[in-house]
């Protein structure tokens, strides 16, 4: 399961979402915006000055995705120049606003990190077996200043030498982007130090947690609906199952929907309602059509069939995910009110734009640095009332929940023994969907049902969490356990 | 039984102070050994209000002296130096 380390990429990033949302709250964010870089990244004298204008400029570019612009549009732009456009952006009118929530490279940012290459460490010991030397087909490993040394005109990069060292004294660099983006849907280019491949971008985030730097962004929105919440406007949210436990210890689930209440959402409904359908009916669809069947609720594992496995697409299940089918039947008795989809996950923005509902698409983390600006302590509200779910349901939000809700589902609607002869492959992070639907493409497996989770962990392991996914994991079960089974 | 000297130590775990980790300042209290621990009264406590007077979450106050921007280790050596005081 991934492995949540707050770093300062993401410290500063929450600073600055909320130095922004206080900003305009308080009516002052014509005014402040310029000045925010400076007033988050203060003077210090000493060592470490040149960094603070790093670190600032840093920061100037990710405004522009706080403000949910779009980068390509807007990149040349200063803050003093984007400010005055701020009342068009705030109200959703301006045309520098990103129309797709695609992810954004801010290239001035990148550090171009070397990578894709093997190199000698220090750890050599210029050894008299010297195994690299006698391993390399290429005969690309010299012995220069006292230690091994890679001539990189020979060297195909095939990392037998890397393997034949006892002291593991040579190693491969590899771009953190690159090495966790599965589908190699970005990379360096001739002319760029990282550009993305979007036919392949999967948008599931693994880029965007993985750079140290925080060259990689998506565009909020999360500006935009606090305007409509503030002024009033009919909003109703939707909140993913991995909720549980994402915004402390002390804050339970009934009291995060009375927090977005408070904010001012009219209507707040669990998507574990939708889980619930979705299960229901692919259990439904497994009973009529037999499998293969994909599951469909992770869009970055569908967006990944898309691209890597076109002739599996036939197998996805025909069903929506269980943020559409809500917001579908919303629509029927809200039809005046927009919706937003608040869910650790920013690959359900890009389902959202190419569905064309619910509207708006936020993470947790977003949504919490809007409850902090705002001043609405979750934990100091009242409990209200969950919706009828059930305990399947809501395990949607960990990897192996979707299959075992289909699986109770069968239950209900064929029989036990239908349920049980159900032979289930759950892939478990995009690395596991690859070697899944490799499989499956060449007939190596005799499956049923491929549930596909992008993350590492399943939803509680997304993009946009605050939790630990392994507290999460076992506070959702908790949770499923004291309030939906009781 | 001695009377142990104690004191108090609180975290606040408001959104603010979550987002920014105060989570794992909990944990870190939480794993102190009971040597430690037994001196403590560990209290998490909702925001102090302190985040929105420019003071840079996580807040914590020990012995009643607020700390702003504490992480685990800081929040280690401050109680250990209080500590030291107490004995």
């Amino acid at each position: 399961m991934r492995r949540f380390v707050l770093n300062n990429v993401i410290k500063y990033k929450r600073m600055l979402y909320m130095e922004i949302i206080k900003s305009y709250k308080k009516g002052e964010l014509k005014e402040e915006l310029p000045k925010i870089p400076k007033k988050l990244i203060p003077d210090i004298s000493g060592e470490g000055r040149s960094r603070v204008f790093y670190e600032r400029e840093i920061l100037k570019e990710k405004i522009k995705f706080v403000l949910g612009l779009d980068y390509k549009k807007v990149k040349d732009l200063e803050l003093y120049e984007i400010a005055n456009h701020i009342e068009e952006i705030v109200d959703s009118t301006s045309p520098i606003l990103a129309k797709k929530p695609e992810l954004g490279v801010i290239k001035d940012v990148c550090n171009d990190c070397p990578g894709g290459r093997y190199y000698v460490t220090d750890l050599c010991r210029n050894c008299i077996a010297h195994p690299c030397m006698e391993v390399c087909p290429r005969n690309a490993i010299l012995n220069a200043g006292n230690r091994a040394y890679i001539d990189y005109n020979k060297c195909i990069g095939c990392g037998l030498c890397a393997s034949a060292c006892p002291y593991n004294a040579i190693i491969k660099l590899e771009r953190p982007c690159e090495k966790n983006c599965i589908p190699k849907a970005i990379g360096k280019s001739e002319t760029s130090p990282v550009e993305v491949k979007y036919e392949k971008c999967t948008g599931c985030g693994a880029c965007y947690i993985a750079c140290p730097f925080g060259a990689l962004e998506f565009p909020s929105q999360l500006l935009q609906v606090i305007h409509k919440l503030i002024t009033g406007k009919k909003l109703i949210a939707i909140f993913a199952p991995s909720v549980v436990s994402q915004f402390g210890r002390k804050v339970s689930v009934p009291q995060f929907k009375k927090a977005l209440k408070i904010m001012g959402f009219k209507e707040v409904f669990e998507v574990a309602i939708g889980a619930d359908i979705v299960a229901r009916e692919e259990a439904k669809h497994f009973i009529e059509h037999g499998g293969p069947m994909l599951t469909s609720c992770c869009p970055a594992y569908v967006n990944f069939v898309k691209s890597e496995f076109p002739d599996l697409v036939k197998y996805i299940s025909p069903i929506e995910s269980p943020m559409i089918v809500l917001a579908r039947k919303l629509k029927e008795n809200y039809s005046d009110h927009e919706i937003v989809f608040i869910g650790p996950c920013l690959a359900k923005k890009l389902e959202a734009f190419e569905k064309g509902l619910p509207e708006y698409v936020l993470t947790f983390e977003e949504i919490g640095v809007a409850l902090a600006a705002l001043q609405i302590e979750p934990a100091e509200c009242e409990h209200d009332d969950l919706s009828e779910a059930t305990g399947a349901a809501w395990g949607f939000a960990v990897s192996g929940g979707v299959s075992a809700a289909i699986k109770y589902y069968i239950k209900e609607v064929a029989s036990e023994e239908k349920a049980e002869s159900l032979n289930v492959t759950v892939a478990n992070g995009l690395m596991e969907c690859k070697l899944a639907l490799e499989k499956l493409s060449n007939g190596k497996i005799d499956t049923d049902i491929i549930e596909g989770m992008a993350c590492d962990g399943g939803c509680i392991a997304g993009p946009g969490v605050l939790a630990d996914p392994r507290v999460a994991k076992s506070s959702l079960n908790m949770f499923i356990k004291s309030e939906v089974m009781k | 039984m001695e009377n142990l000297k104690k004191f108090n130590v609180e975290i606040c775990v408001g959104t603010a102070c979550h987002l920014m980790g105060s989570n794992a300042l909990v944990n870190m209290v939480e794993n102190l050994s009971e040597d430690i621990k037994k001196h403590l009264n560990i209290k998490c406590s909702l925001c102090f209000g302190n985040c929105n007077k420019e003071q840079i979450p996580p807040i914590v106050k020990v012995n009643g002296i607020t700390y702003t921007s504490v992480t685990p280790e800081k929040l280690k050596e401050i109680i250990l130096s209080c500590l030291e005081g107490i004995k």
